[in-house]
């Protein structure tokens, strides 16, 4: 008997994901337990099976028994037993699902909005992401995270699932949904990692609910952060894209880049020439486009344009993108005016305005016209700020929903 | 009348053989008009089987796209995925085929309008006509299946789900909703039918409790076809008008609530499984008992635990919706319920072993197929009862392993009973015999190729590989390309089932009367059947007393030994409607 846990583990190593919380460590023992009944079950049914199929085989000489059509004792039996399994799986199941179904109340709560195909975090100090970044908590000293899973209203069903977590709820566009988890291990390397790296080591977050063509792309990562100084260090990063994790002023481009993930603008424009629902971003800047919509008539955009009148284009792109349509194009995108322009979309000090300016930073920085000099001919980056500007925290909380 | 007890077994008392039910009369429009439930089973066979074909091409095109973590016929990624609505679109055809189109009318279309008369010892069903309706308009449901392919195509899932349906731009939606909408009234006039059938054209001494089982099932399957399918009509109809109209009930951007959509889909749609794999374990019944020689096990029990799942069945649909944002009681309420449909399904598995016991097991194909059929339906109903179990569908909910626990007990319980019924009844519908080694050797590479196929998505669906992905991470591929090899070996196993079913026709040994020696009615008439199945009513006795079913030598097949009289009820109603057909 000392024996089963071991071969159980074997068998949960290869059938399940790693565990990585307290939800992970609710949810096993459920697990094990149908495991174990069911297996025991099949092979009941398949050895009777198979030993009668040899041992009755039609045969010469063959004698057949007595042909007994019923017997009421043991069909009550086979009845019963199956039917009291069953109830107590219906009630562990039902105590695992009592235990999942309600958040403790002193959760740390960051907002997940879900829109077709992305997941963004949304966190208490203003910081937008991505990816999920949770504190490393433990059966004594928890860290419960608690995420109010909030669907676009007119988008389509998700649903957030966590394998290493065993927890899922579905997005449901109108209503606020819940998960929570206590994370009380650090991932290990990803399966598949090119290399060893703090990027690599994360838990897959996976929409589950059929949502049209990106839904097998609709991913994200949980990635925990076992020292508490650290986390604090990473959610003010979060909350200031302008800076790295010690605080150092990032390139402006870089910024940009890292932008795009959180606005996800990638998910309509690649970055590789190919087409998608938008233009693609490289060399983009400084080429020749016609529109075939546009609120200025005659308007076109030219190469040898002056770089004011193609700023003005992409920041009227980004914040009333409807206006002039690239020929070939349909007018699809969401308008971005409250994430990302401020109350006076001139203004250089407010937040919103730096990110935008920051997106076509990146995007100038996807020419890949070269001058005879070999350097870029038109993508002169913008100077690495010497002080970090500080994060304004209020601007970002007020992008929330659009 | 004069009193000459017919001689069935040999067949001195029917018809010539050269008038049986596929010579009678001639004429491409003597088979599309025609009342003879027999030719409508005929037609009903093949077109089920080349819908099977399609939804089978479909599966390897899925199979092949995921041979390669980005998607190999249609590659993508995060920033371009594009490619991936063509593999959705196949990913829904196959589904929406397999279930409108081949599993739900397959064996009550196809199978039961065949068999069940004859089994009733009856000319025809009840009501011919609605039969032949029944019929057209799943030829009809079919065309706009194939009209939604040419308007635009549909990427909704077999499911619909709103308000994705509703807000996709494929333009096939809602011409393959009507279809379904459609297939729903071929289906209804199906069920209509065969209640009405069994509970009316019963010849005397046919109780209720001395019916075949595989009646019992088919009736079971017909009480469920004829309560929930209106349900699923409403609900496609309602689907088109919110594409259309408006009209706010699903689409929450109007007003309504998508989760309605769940709740009526699967009030028809989770019934429906048991419209499928119900008929199939009437089949079971039947091989079994015919194949162990051995009158079948708990009798009663079997028939009663039909209707029970039938009436279960419908009282569960609400855990297709566990973690989609449902309340808590309503959960707790459905997994409940869901438990207890366990039981009458392991019910059945009990009986089936003990009819074997003790028995003399002679593995011919239909057997080969029944015992694939208790091995592959233990797995799909035992990893039931993980779905079932809360706190382990949090985890599981919308994975891989769903997907491999519906088509173990889809393709494993009802293609597989399908595919045992075909080659049990294939000499009495063709007259022909097929190649038995072929027969065996096709069915386990089904077996094999089946399970290489789906126990890797088992274990990738329980890793956390969700369902319906067109690309996916890299540390899946290893189950994925095994699952692809798997689904390779059953295509190849299928193509070799139509070979050989086709030779039969052209060149099978033809067939005996009762080539298996079973004690049901269909076969005491000849193979194949005459137009009008028995110029006399036949003589009704246990349908599993095999003890009067002797072997003769001379005619390679069955008889009844007359010696032994069949036992009749002292109360054996006499039917006068059997003797007016």
């Amino acid at each position: 008997m000392t024996q089963l846990p071991n071969i159980l583990g074997f068998l949960d190593s290869f059938l399940l994901p790693p565990s990585g919380s307290s939800s992970a460590a609710n949810h096993d023992p459920v697990w094990n337990a149908v495991l174990i009944i069911t297996t025991i079950f099949f092979f009941i049914v398949t050895t009777i099976m198979f030993v009668f199929i040899f041992k009755y085989r039609r045969r010469p000489g063959l004698v057949q028994g007595s042909q007994v059509t019923h017997n009421t004792p043991l069909e009550i039996v086979w009845t019963l037993i199956p039917l009291i399994i069953v109830m107590a799986l219906f009630g562990v199941g039902l105590k695992g699902y009592m235990w999942y179904d309600k958040p403790p109340s002193d959760s740390y709560t960051i907002v997940a909005k879900v829109v077709s195909w992305k997941f963004t975090f949304y966190y208490p100090n203003g910081g937008i992401s991505p990816y999920l970044y949770v504190p490393l908590g433990s059966d004594a000293h928890p860290r419960n995270i608690r995420l109010q899973i909030e669907a676009e209203p007119g988008d389509v069903l998700h649903a957030m699932y966590i394998p290493a977590y065993r927890i899922q709820r579905g997005a449901v566009p109108g209503r606020i949904t819940e998960l929570w988890f206590n994370a009380t291990s650090v991932p290990p390397l990803h399966p598949g990692s090119s290399a060893d790296t703090p990027e690599n080591h994360f838990f897959d977050i996976f929409c589950t609910q059929y949502c049209g063509e990106g839904h097998s792309q609709m991913r994200s990562r949980v990635y925990v952060i076992a020292d508490e100084a650290q986390f604090q260090a990473k959610l003010k990063q979060i909350a200031n894209p302008f800076v790295d994790i010690d605080g150092n002023p990032l390139p402006l481009a870089t910024v940009g880049k890292n932008l795009v993930d959180i606005y996800g603008c990638n998910s309509c424009h690649t970055i590789d020439g190919k087409p998608n629902t938008g233009p693609t971003w490289e060399n983009l800047y400084k080429r020749d486009h016609t529109f075939d919509i546009s609120n200025e008539a005659g308007y076109s955009l030219k190469a040898t344009d002056s770089d004011a009148k193609w700023d003005a284009y992409l920041s009227e792109s980004i914040i009333d993108p409807g206006a002039k349509i690239v020929g070939g194009f349909k007018n699809a995108m969401t308008n971005f005016a409250g994430q990302l322009s401020g109350p006076d979309p001139n203004d250089p000090k407010n937040e919103n305005n730096r990110r935008r300016l920051a997106i076509i930073e990146y995007i100038k920085s996807l020419d890949h016209t070269k001058g005879p000099d070999g350097k870029p001919l038109y993508y002169k980056p913008a100077p690495i700020p010497t002080t970090a500007p500080a994060a304004t925290e209020s601007s970002t909380t007020q992008s929330g929903k659009q | 009348m004069t009193a000459i007890t017919p001689d069935f077994g040999r067949g001195e008392l029917l018809p010539p053989l050269e008038d049986n039910y596929l010579t009678h009369s001639r004429g491409i429009l003597s088979w599309i008009f025609t009342l003879d439930h027999k030719r409508i089973g005929v037609m009903y066979l093949v077109s089920v089987l080349t819908a099977f074909f399609a939804g089978g091409v479909m599966a390897m095109l899925i199979r092949t796209q995921l041979l390669k973590s980005g998607g190999l016929i249609w590659p993508g990624d995060a920033q371009q995925h594009n490619a991936f609505k063509a593999y959705n679109e196949v990913m829904t055809l196959h589904g929406a085929l397999m279930v409108f189109m081949v599993l739900i009318p397959g064996i009550p279309g196809a199978l039961g309008n065949f068999v069940l008369p004859i089994m009733l010892g009856a000319k025809d069903v009840a009501f011919p006509r609605l039969n032949l309706m029944s019929y057209h308009l799943y030829l009809w449901g079919a065309a706009f299946a194939v009209l939604a392919i040419v308007m635009g195509g549909v990427d909704t899932g077999w499911t619909f789900y709103t308000p994705y349906s509703v807000k996709t731009d494929f333009g096939g939606v809602e011409y393959m909703a009507f279809g379904v909408f459609i297939l729903g009234f071929s289906s209804i006039f199906t069920g209509l039918n065969f209640i009405v059938t069994i509970h009316k054209l019963r010849p005397p001494g046919m109780t209720w409790f001395r019916m075949p089982l595989f009646l019992w099932a088919i009736y079971a399957t017909a009480l469920i076809q004829v309560l929930a399918t209106p349900v699923l009509g409403i609900t496609v109809l309602f689907l088109i008008f919110e594409r259309t109209m408006h009209i706010g009930i699903f689409d929450s951007r109007y007003g309504g609530d998508p989760i309605l959509f769940q709740h009526f889909f699967w009030f028809y749609s989770h019934p429906a499984v048991y419209i499928m794999i119900l008929p199939a374990m009437g089949i079971m019944s039947e091989v079994i008992s015919t194949f162990s020689r051995r009158h079948i096990f708990g009798y009663k029990l079997i028939a009663l635990s039909s209707v029970a799942i039938a009436a279960i069945g419908f009282l569960v649909w609400g855990h297709h919706m566990f973690p989609n944002g449902q309340s808590t009681m309503i959960d707790t309420i459905f997994s409940f319920l869901t438990m207890f449909v366990a039981i009458p399904s392991a019910i059945k598995v009990w009986n089936w072993l003990a009819t074997m016991y003790h028995g003399s097991i002679d593995m011919k194909t239909p057997m080969c197929y029944a015992c694939s059929f208790l091995f592959l339906f233990a797995i799909g109903g035992l990893t039931g009862v993980f779905l079932g179990t809360l706190s382990v569908d949090v985890h599981l909910h919308d994975t891989y392993f769903v997907v491999a626990h519906f088509h173990y007990v889809m393709f494993g319980g009802t293609m597989i009973g399908f595919l045992a019924g075909i080659h049990y009844w294939w000499p009495k519908m063709t007259g022909k015999m097929y190649n038995e080694s072929l027969g065996r050797l096709a069915c386990l590479g089904v077996f094999i190729g089946f399970n290489l196929t789906f126990i890797p998505q088992f274990i990738m669906g329980s890793n956390g590989m969700p369902r319906r992905y067109a690309s996916f991470d890299p540390m899946y591929l290893p189950y994925h390309q095994l699952s692809t090899i798997g689904a390779y070996i059953q295509f190849a196993s299928f193509l070799l089932i139509a070979v050989y079913l086709v030779h039969s026709l052209y060149s099978g040994k033809k067939a005996p009367v009762n080539p298996w020696g079973a004690a049901t009615l269909e076969w005491s008439c000849c193979s194949p059947p005459p137009h009008d199945n028995f110029k006399f009513p036949p003589q009704v006795g246990d349908p599993y007393d095999h003890d009067a079913i002797v072997f003769d030598e001379r005619l390679g097949g069955y008889v009844r030994d007359e010696s032994i009289v069949p036992e009749l009820p002292s109360n054996a109603p006499h039917h006068p409607l059997t003797h007016e057909l």
